[in-house]
């Protein structure tokens, strides 16, 4: 990245990998740019190209997803609706696992209460959004430690997608 | 004499003390509304169900109009057990209650008060029309009119009531879809006008009902292309037909959450846009985008006028998707459009109205006035005429 042209508007990039530079606008700037496999991308396109290649472990964390959802229910909601009501389409990721978009369920149809935005592992980052943790932090040590080593270390380092079962 | 105390009657009523309560109310909003009134001086507490676990979804929007004249502001209360309840003790005495206040929508004068006992803490009014609401709590639907008078009730069987997850309203409050967790779903749909159930099958939990019909939205994985997404509606017992098709949400117009805005019009709500189609498919009536840090968490308003709907902006504060933090979602905004205008004809700046939530917006039935529920009060909003042509603001974002 070279900085902002004397207008205050473009910022100059080299891609080293393949020798490419380039400029962008500073509204690219402020709205975010993704780098992934040598591709820089803005936020739509970054979650398009995940959706499109990524779709098989997208569809694992979906099923997993279902699975704790329908757990952790008290028996209202069974895994095909839970399954139903995750929208994977204009999910995005984080670190390694995948946001899905949920309008259907919430916090308050869990067994955690509708305080909890974390129940055993089913996490609502955002108003409308679910993912899968591998465990609560706030659960034990052991749960934090768990969380803080796949969720946030692997997930953001190491993971593109936490493989789920 | 007579006259006197007639006089002194009329004088105390809670309609006449109502007045003067609102008057100090409107001046404590500071606000461009047209009239705010705060829902604690009529008993609402700030009581919400957060750790007890219910096994019910039912949360009908806390505001609506049920004509032009009249708007209805919803709230629970859970009062203080002094004393031992007897296990066979009727409902009237639950500690739990659905309070409805009606206030005239011009003035924001109090017409009537009334209160409805509740065994879980989840209830609400709908409008359905000609004047008339639905009072739905988890063991029943009463229809009443604006007088108050009880005109017909539902009451569930009592496996229905423990097996009821939510009902589902048009946007015409003409008919409500019952939708029971056994856990498998089953569901029953209700003309609001006889509250005469019938079964229905419906393949899935994602649906939305107009008065007529049905539309459901399916994500399914086709290996190895990705999610294809199919909006189907279908009339009643009908065929399914295809709205919309698309692979991995290419095409913006066709996926995410999908609603009756009108019988004839859907509205297709994803993070950051949204779309209104005619329920036949085809070109979109009107298409919206926002910025990739204004989210719309909420569905959008039903159509009134036929053209006329609200959508709440809200931004995400706090929260940190690298550290695995929850963010919180704050009002940014809430805008008004007239289709098939793509830009709002009116806004209301929730940062400068001091709106730091919305609990429940709601359109009157001609368009012309707009009220939202907001951490307690009431607050009303006179709007610009629906017309064809209406003006935009010039920089609505």
């Amino acid at each position: 990245m070279r900085g902002i042209d004397t207008n205050g508007n473009f910022a100059q990039f080299y891609a080293f990998a393949g020798g490419t530079s380039s400029y962008f606008d500073i509204s690219d700037i402020a709205q975010g740019v993704w780098e992934f496999n040598g591709m820089l991308f803005g936020e739509d396109g970054y979650n398009k190209y995940i959706l499109a290649n990524y779709a098989d472990r997208i569809e694992m964390q979906r099923e997993a997803l279902a699975r704790a959802i329908a757990a952790n229910s008290d028996g209202t909601i069974t895994y095909e609706q839970a399954y139903n009501s995750l929208d994977p389409t204009k999910g995005h990721l984080q670190g390694g696992n995948y946001n899905f978009v949920e309008m259907d369920y919430g916090p308050a149809d869990l067994t955690c209460g509708a305080d909890a935005t974390r129940c055993n592992g089913i996490h609502f980052p955002a108003s409308g959004f679910v993912h899968l943790d591998t465990s609560n932090p706030f659960a034990g040590p052991v749960a934090f430690l768990e969380h803080g080593f796949v969720d946030l270390f692997l997930d953001n380092l190491a993971y593109t997608f936490v493989p789920r079962r | 004499m007579g006259l006197w105390i007639s006089f002194w009657i009329t004088l105390l009523t809670p309609l006449c003390l109502g007045v003067s309560h609102r008057q100090d109310r409107k001046n404590a909003g500071g606000d461009d509304a047209l009239w705010s009134i705060d829902l604690r001086s009529v008993g609402f507490t700030g009581f919400a169900p957060k750790k007890e676990t219910w096994g019910l979804h039912l949360g009908p929007d806390p505001v609506c109009f049920a004509d032009n004249q009249t708007v209805i502001a919803t709230f629970l209360t859970r009062e203080q057990v002094t004393g031992l309840a007897r296990r066979d003790e009727a409902i009237e005495h639950s500690p739990m209650r659905l309070h409805a206040i009606f206030f005239d929508s011009q003035t924001g004068n109090i017409r009537a008060t009334k209160d409805w006992p509740l065994r879980r803490p989840h209830a609400g009014i709908i409008a359905v029309g000609d004047g008339k609401f639905a009072v739905l709590t988890p063991s029943l639907i009463a229809l009443y009119s604006l007088s108050l008078e009880l005109l017909k009730d539902l009451r569930l069987s009592s496996q229905q009531e423990s097996q009821l997850w939510d009902f589902r309203a048009s946007p015409s409050g003409k008919s409500v879809v019952a939708e029971y967790h056994a856990p498998k779903a089953y569901f029953q749909w209700i003309d609001m006008n006889t509250l005469l159930p019938r079964p229905i099958s419906i393949p899935t939990v994602v649906f939305s009902i107009s008065d007529e019909d049905v539309v459901v939205k399916r994500d399914s994985y086709v290996k190895p292309e990705g999610f294809q997404t199919d909006v189907l509606i279908r009339n009643a017992d009908g065929v399914w037909r295809s709205v919309c098709s698309v692979l991995n949400g290419t095409n913006s117009t066709c996926g995410g959450t999908v609603q009756f805005l009108n019988n004839g019009t859907l509205g297709l709500v994803t993070p950051h846009a949204f779309s209104l189609v005619p329920k036949a498919g085809g070109a979109p009536l009107l298409q919206a985008s926002f910025r990739n840090d204004e989210w719309l968490d909420r569905p959008l308003s039903p159509l009134v006028e036929g053209r006329r709907f609200a959508v709440t902006v809200w931004a995400h504060h706090g929260g940190s998707a690298f550290f695995d933090v929850d963010s919180r979602s704050i009002p940014k905004r809430i805008e008004i459009y007239d289709l098939p205008n793509p830009h709002p004809v009116y806004a209301v700046n929730a940062k400068q109205q001091k709106i730091s939530g919305v609990s429940g917006i709601a359109l009157s039935p001609d368009g012309s006035l707009f009220s939202i529920l907001t951490n307690g009060f009431v607050r009303m909003y006179k709007l610009p005429d629906v017309t064809p042509n209406a003006q935009t603001l010039s920089n609505p974002h």
